[in-house]
Parts: C-alpha cells; structure tokens; sequence
C-alpha cells in the first residue's frame, strides 16, 4: 500500500495515497502504519486521496487506535464527503477525530510538535 | 467450553462488531462462544448468537439471554461517546441491525450462511429506524414476505446507508437484520428499477 509518513512532535502522519482502503488494503496498512507507531502518542491518517472505505477499512482504523498507547487518539482528515457520511452512519466519528486537514487534526489533539 | 474458545481453534474467539439499536450504536469486541464437536472445535458466528443468546451461557458468568460486549462504546445520536463498564450486556431484541468489522471480509461468516440458507435473492431492507439495507439475502424475498422463522436475517455482499444520505453506503459483507425492525423490503438492488 502506498504511503507516506511524516513525524511531527509526538503525532505520525500518515497519508494514504491509494483511492480505496477495502479488504486488499487492510494488512498492508496495518502493518506499515503499525511498525511506525513506536515513539509516537498519536496517530492522523490524512484521507484526502481515499475515496472507498469499506467496513474492513474501519476495522483497521479500530485496530490501529488500539494499538496506540493510552490516551493516544487518532484522528482522520481530508475525509471526502460519502467517508464522512459513512463515519458519521457508523457513528464512529465519536471514536475517531474527524477534521478538515492536518493542521486542524494536529490542533484537535493538542498534540506537542516539538 | 470456555477453555476451547480461549485456545481459539479454527476461527476467531472475538470479533469487532457494531449492533445498532434504535437509540445507540454500540461498538466492541464480542466473544464467540465454541464448542466441541467430534474432536474439532466449533465457533458459533454472531447471527447463531443473536439467535440464540442462550449460547451466549457456554461462557461462565455471563446473563442468559443478552450478549456481552468487552472494551466497549456507546455512542449515542447525539453528543460524545459515552462511557461503559468493563462488559455491556446487550439484549439482542433491541438490535435492529448488526454486523462484523471484519478485516478478512467476513469470508467465514458468509461460507457459514451460505451453507446453510438456499435462494439467495437480491433485497432492499428499510427499517422502522431509518436505514436502508440492500444485498442478498439469503432465502429469498418470499422468505421475508413470510413469517421469520428466525429474528435475524443474514444479508450478504450488504450496501448499508441512511435513508437521509442513501447514496453514501457502506459496504459490509455480512449484515444481519432484525425482523421486527423491518418496515418494508422489496425485491432487486437499491436505485435499480
């Protein structure tokens, strides 16, 4: 799965850069995304370029948020519309932070970026 | 029994799952309950368990007739999450709507319904709380026109939208749909004529 990963502060940043995040997706994401959580509070998964999300895919989001250590949070941005409406159906936008864009995402966690 | 479900053979002790109810969407890790048969260890799959809760009394300590929700949230229509205890009890005839957040797709649970439901049918579901449920369903239309010999009915390859956003869906392998929250249903997929 192609990713990118920037570290800011104690936040990893991650933006996806494949349209669809569904069951082929799933491991991949997990396991690179999860090898760099080490040394980090949080996590922001930047959606901008995600325009599938399956239940699956909400299921590695679960999973990733767990692996985090307490009171780590993850947050998702750049979501596009129907993944909002789908956070929202789910109701798992009351899990996750839900923002525009990393800096929004970064202010909501109160993250240090030293 | 307990002892086989902790050792896991065969498929998974716990599944992430979300059970809607009319008021509050709950999401958590669920216990599947196993047992032995003929030497193997069988996993019962959570349409078997919303089923029948009584299965649910294979674990020690657990309610008869509810199931048990482990590291759970309850998340209301409006405003934050709410806290819970350490285990939810659920009473499975308050679910409207329930399904697995699967990472391997759910396969199992469909190979399990597969084998065991015949006719499968494309529907359109809307339920009294205002979702609408489109996939196959496993049994055919008729059988949703009949009398449910169970409460809940599995929907496969199931599409699962607001009936105030119906184009935004998601996609969910294995749905399962309470009966007694169904308000209409109908033949074919959702926008197909």
């Amino acid at each position: 799965m192609k990713l990118s990963f920037q570290s800011v502060g104690n936040v990893q940043v991650v933006v996806v850069e494949e349209p669809r995040i569904d069951a082929h997706a799933t491991a991949g994401l997990k396991s690179e995304v999860g090898a760099r959580l080490s040394g980090h509070a949080h996590l922001i998964l930047d959606l901008g370029r995600v325009e599938f999300v399956d239940s699956s895919g909400l299921a590695a989001f679960l999973s990733l948020m767990k692996r985090l250590p307490p009171p780590g949070q993850l947050a998702l941005c750049g979501c596009s519309a129907p993944i909002r409406d789908i956070l929202a159906l789910t109701r798992l936008d009351r899990i996750f932070n839900v923002a525009d864009d990393s800096a929004q995402a970064l202010a909501a966690l109160g993250a240090s970026t030293r | 029994m307990t002892s086989a479900a902790a050792r896991g053979d065969g498929g998974p002790a716990s599944v992430v799952v979300s059970l809607v109810t009319p008021e509050s969407v709950l999401v958590g890790s669920l216990r599947l309950p196993t047992m032995e048969l003929a030497g193997s260890t069988y996993h019962f799959r959570l349409l078997e368990l919303l089923n029948n809760p009584r299965l649910s009394g294979l674990h020690e300590g657990q309610y008869r007739d509810s199931v048990v929700l482990e590291e759970a949230f309850l998340l209301p229509e409006r405003g934050s999450r709410l806290p819970v205890g350490r285990e939810l009890h659920v009473r499975p005839r308050q679910i409207v709507c329930a399904y697995e957040f699967a990472e391997d797709g759910s396969a199992g649970a469909v190979r399990f319904s597969a084998q065991r439901f015949r006719r499968p049918e494309a529907v359109v579901v809307t339920t009294t709380t205002g979702l609408l449920i489109d996939g196959v369903f496993l049994g055919g239309a008729a059988a949703l026109a009949g009398a449910a010999q169970k409460a809940f009915l599995p929907i496969v390859e199931a599409r699962i939208a607001s009936t105030a956003t119906p184009d935004s869906k998601l996609q969910v392998p294995f749905a399962i749909v309470n009966d007694a929250f169904v308000a209409a249903f109908s033949s074919g997929r959702a926008g197909s004529p």
